[in-house]
């Protein structure tokens, strides 16, 4: 009792929060530093913060939150859900793992606000690279449209990086390779070195055997998304099918290549000791090489996607983060002029080179940055570094649309167990003979009940 | 000689159950270098072990975290035992209208799971206002059906000549609870004390839902989401430590209420 | 006269006070988000202020065709019953090793099996997280017990989430379930074992003949409560695997919950699973009241 007594007094006298004109909820921890201004040793300062400079101009108080991302989707979601003017903030942050639940509704009763003619009006639709409004919009069944509920905030192109040192002391030569198959003969070469030189655990790249990242970044390099935007499945697309095949052989019996790595950002680690050699890395992965694994300075080396065939691109996306606006927002006008701030603003992208976030904003016309095209020394090259950051800008032209509907992540884990069955097939089998009849058939039940699931979803009032 | 045996073995297992602490307590102290290079102290270099993590917690609004978890477990604890004694009281001693529909509509609560609650609960706190209150944790909290199921098995045990003898005595019905109930269940008190400070300790989903402001999260929530953070994620000796800071009140109590948890628990819920 | 009447008053109203604080809390607070749950399962809802009726849809689905809630519901047995398996021979030996009054430092013996649970699921996950990490602390015991370095991936195999969630719980909810058996192992009559040696019982006859029943009804209990517990899984594999876990093979029934209703929006569809794992607890205690005679009943 004591304890509560004494406890009480301590939380009574804490400082009540100020109140805001605009209110913006963020589960992004470097976002929301970036924001506020409270920039710990590790990132930087800058000063003043980017809510402080936008009141300045336009006299406009700011709350900014920071909010567990599960905390904010349950908030967010039960906000929508209740009747009128439920406590939602004025604009959100929302994560692409997140997003397809609010856009379940109709179109009219998606809790945030379409976005199309505020971009329209103010030129931005054409300014921000098109194909990243795609997981944050939804097409509307009767004209077609596409409307937009979020503004990108990045374009994460995916690269592969690779143990430059390890590979050339194999004698391996891995970006010789164009396609997905040549690469894997150069990897099972670089194999069989290593297993002759005391290494037989080497694995030359990771790639996950339960879960869907990797094999759904090659599909959106074939422009396959489970779901498209209309809705509709694709499990029983041939590219698919073959996908499939082709991703579980590089995991599973003789021409495996491919394991898993440690959680988290362990694999940084793994990538350090050798364990796999190379990783598939969107920018904001590559990121954590550096600041996690910095002995491998000098040892890596960065190249693009091989294809499968041609009309693939040579990169994917993985991730992404978009904000918007909520539709209860009480002056939406104000909210938009935020909302161009903190993302799209020339202050907003040269607040975020100050804070050592060099992720690739969705305005092609800052990739123009000398930050985004410096040699980089951690990455290995000919001429003393390499210019990573333009390779990324170079892909950044080709980023496949990436779609998210309430189902995706569902729809991908679906078929993440399809791939798994189809290690043990081939584990059991010895290879994939046979195979193909039977994961067709797997595929065809996934996505039939796939379908159920979201014909049960579908809500006619 | 069995008995040495029986120790030994004990040991063993004693040190089995405890390894992860002492894992704990080694990663927590270790640099960020050496949590991968060694697995439980860098015996090489000791001279490396540091208090660095522990200092790192004071950049994050970590002790605001420690005093809004003991605040909100401790009001907890009170609210929960007073209240819980009080009807437990009333539900072993009297007879009354609408007794036993409570007691069913309560041993059917017991056995949901409090998931089910959470869309509603939102919904009613939303229309109190209660979002982002403590309010919102404390007064819903302050009902236990376990604990007044408890304290009613327990107090069933209090002799009715007792009770009789107070009230010829002159004694009000409260004083009968506070002088006569109260004392012969002492010992379960102390159990559910522990249970229900240590069940509001380490709360997540609830607390994760009603708190906005990071100022005023708990102990689970804040740790979480520091141990979303990549910076953390690689540098885990931070999480470790704030997880050995998390631990260390609950041990204290445990440790001053440990006789009257396991004699209180005998006393308590399960008397054949 | 007039201080007889208000004795008599006070009397009889005293249950109704002492209840009464709890009762309005448990209706207001309790009841009527129950009861809004309960509702919400025979609808459809979808976003902002829409919601439909749809009878049983929900729950036709749920039973008829929905395979992740098979698969969560089959996780979720299959670690329920694991664990009673492993927890209760653990606790009840554990107990039984340190019942003995001849043991040295019992307290705290008792006080270093119990400490884990003292450490909440969410912490347990974190901790776990990292001592099933490839070169975690598991790994390397498994390495000195083997001889030489084995990578055991007890995280990112299907088939070894189970056995993964498992030892972190029973390292959880052992030592827990040792000191209820320990409190009611001292309320077994000692006399009784004294008789029974005179007799000449042996050890195991003494256990099965004495023991057993003298624990029974806490055998019921610590039953019921893991059994609970299991079926209400959540946190813990929810932190650890961070999600369901490789092919979902951590999906439990509260988490399948959890994600349909705050990952995919559908609150309605949320409260269903809700109320069918209801059904299946109602289910499970029912048996328990029908095989160990234990209840609140009882201690009249």
């Amino acid at each position: 009792m004591l304890a509560a007594a004494v406890s009480g007094v301590a939380v009574w006298k804490y400082p009540a929060p100020q109140r805001a004109d605009l209110v913006l909820w963020t589960f992004d921890q470097t976002d929301a530093r970036i924001y506020r201004g409270e920039l710990s040793g590790v990132l930087g300062s800058v000063t003043p913060s980017l809510a402080e400079q936008f009141e300045r101009r336009f006299g406009l108080r700011v709350r900014v939150s920071l909010i567990g991302q599960m905390g904010e989707n349950i908030r967010l979601a039960s906000a929508f859900m209740s009747e009128a003017g439920a406590q939602t903030p004025d604009l959100c942050e929302i994560e692409i793992h997140s997003i397809g639940q609010f856009l379940r509704p109709p179109i009219g009763d998606v809790g945030l606000l379409p976005l199309n003619d505020f971009l329209e009006k103010s030129g931005w639709d054409r300014r921000i690279v098109s194909s990243r409004f795609a997981p944050w919009s939804k097409i509307d069944p009767l004209t077609g449209e596409r409307i937009i509920f979020g503004v990108p905030a990045d374009v994460h192109p995916v690269t592969i990086t690779y143990r430059k040192d390890l590979f050339d002391e194999a004698g391996v030569d891995l970006e010789g390779g164009k396609t997905w198959g040549d690469f894997q003969d150069r990897c099972l070469a670089f194999q069989a070195y290593w297993g002759a030189h005391g290494r037989p655990d080497r694995r030359a790249i990771a790639l996950s055997t339960g879960g869907p990242d990797e094999i759904v970044e090659m599909l959106l390099q074939r422009h396959v998304n489970l779901i498209d935007g209309n809705g509709k499945l694709h499990f029983t697309d041939e590219k698919l099918l073959e996908t499939a095949i082709f991703y579980a052989q590089l995991l599973a019996g003789p021409r495996a290549i491919g394991a898993d790595v440690s959680s988290g950002v362990g694999w940084t680690e793994d990538l350090a000791r050798g364990n796999v050699c190379a990783v598939c890395t969107p920018d904001w992965k590559a990121d954590y090489i550096r600041e996690f694994s910095p002995e491998l300075a000098g040892k890596v080396r960065m190249m693009a996607l091989p294809r499968f065939e041609d009309g693939d691109a040579p990169t994917s996306t993985s991730g992404g983060t978009m904000i918007g606006i909520c539709r209860d927002c009480p002056h939406p006008e104000e909210a938009w002029k935020l909302l161009e701030f903190l993302y799209l603003s020339p202050e907003a992208n040269a607040a975020r080179i100050a804070a050592g976030d060099d992720v690739l904003p969705a305005v092609p016309e800052y990739w123009s940055e000398p930050v985004y095209h410096r040699r980089d020394s951690f990455f290995c090259d000919a001429g003393g570094g390499q210019d990573v950051g333009g390779l990324y800008v170079q892909l950044a032209g080709e980023i496949p649309e990436r779609y998210v509907t309430p189902y995706t992540f569902q729809a991908e884990l679906v078929l993440a167990a399809v791939v798994h069955r189809a290690q043990d097939y081939i584990a059991s089998h010895g290879g994939t003979e046979g195979l193909r009849p039977v994961c067709a058939r797997w595929l065809a039940e996934a996505q039939e009940e796939m379908q159920r699931r979201i014909d049960f979803g579908k809500f006619e009032p | 000689m069995r008995r040495v045996a029986i120790h030994l073995l004990l040991i063993g297992l004693a040190a089995v159950a405890v390894l992860p602490f002492v894992w704990l307590i080694c990663a927590s102290i270790k640099t960020p270098e050496d949590l991968l290079g060694s697995t439980l102290l860098p015996w090489g270099h000791l001279d490396h072990l540091t208090l660095d993590n522990f200092r790192m917690l004071r950049d994050q609004p970590f002790g605001r975290w420690v005093v809004n978890s003991i605040f909100l477990s401790s009001l907890h604890t009170v609210l929960v035992v007073t209240l819980s004694s009080l009807g437990g009281f009333a539900l072993a001693k009297y007879e009354f209208a609408g007794k036993r529909v409570i007691m069913v509509i309560m041993l059917g609560t017991m056995l949901l799971p409090s998931q089910v609650l959470v869309p509603g609960s939102y919904e009613l706190m939303y229309r109190l206002h209660w979002i982002d209150s403590y309010l919102a944790i404390i007064v819903p909290g302050a009902v236990s059906v376990f604990g007044i199921i408890l304290f009613r098995q327990a107090m069933i045990g209090v002799p009715d000549e007792l009770l009789q003898c107070g009230r010829l005595d002159g004694c009000s019905e409260w004083r009968l609870w506070w002088d006569i109930a109260l004392p012969v269940v002492r010992p379960m008190i102390g159990a559910y004390t522990l249970l229900s400070f240590l069940a509001e300790w380490n709360s997540f989903l609830w607390p994760q839902i009603i708190l906005q402001n990071e100022a005023k999260y708990t102990l689970p929530i804040g740790l979480n989401s520091l141990a979303g953070l990549p910076e953390y994620q690689h540098n885990y000796g931070v999480i470790m430590a704030a997880t050995l800071v998390s631990i260390l009140p609950v041990a204290v109590l445990f440790f001053v209420l440990q006789r009257d948890f396991v004699s209180g628990l005998a006393s308590g819920a399960v008397k054949g | 006269m007039n201080r007889d009447r208000w004795w008599r008053l006070q009397t009889r109203a005293a249950p109704y006070l002492f209840v009464s604080p709890f009762l309005v809390i448990f209706c207001v607070f309790m009841l009527y988000p129950l009861s809004r749950s309960l509702v919400l399962s025979f609808e459809k809802t979808i976003g902002p202020r829409h919601s439909a009726f749809v009878g049983l849809s929900n729950y036709r689905y749920l039973l008829g065709h929905d395979r992740l809630f098979g698969l969560a519901l089959l996780n979720t047995a299959a670690y329920t019953v694991a664990f009673l398996a492993l927890q209760i021979p653990m606790s009840l030996g554990l107990a039984l090793l340190l019942n003995s009054r001849r043991i040295l430092f019992r307290d705290l013996f008792r006080f270093s099996f119990f400490s884990s649970y003292l450490v909440g699921q969410v912490f347990v996950g974190v901790i776990f997280f990292q001592l099933f990490g490839p070169d975690g602390l598991i790994n390397h015991a498994v390495s000195i017990v083997a001889g030489h370095r084995v990578v055991i991936p007890w995280l990112s195999s299907p088939n070894l989430v189970l056995p993964s969630v498992l030892i972190a719980s029973l390292w959880l909810a052992t030592g827990y379930g040792m000191v209820y058996f320990l409190a009611a192992l001292q309320s077994v009559d000692p006399e009784l074992y004294e008789a029974a040696e005179m007799d000449g019982a042996g050890n195991w006859q003494r256990f099965v003949h004495i023991t057993l029943p003298g624990i029974r009804p806490m055998l019921g209990y610590v039953v019921l409560v893991g059994a609970i517990g299991g079926f209400q899984l959540f946190e813990l594999p929810f932190v650890l695997l961070q999600g369901a876990g490789p092919n979902a093979r951590g999906l439990t029934v509260v988490m399948y919950l959890f994600v349909m209703g705050f990952n995919t929006g559908d609150l309605g569809y949320a409260s269903a699973i809700g109320w069918m794992l209801v059904v299946i607890l109602l289910a499970l205690t029912f048996i328990k009241f029908r095989f160990f005679r234990f209840g609140p009943e009882s201690g009249n």
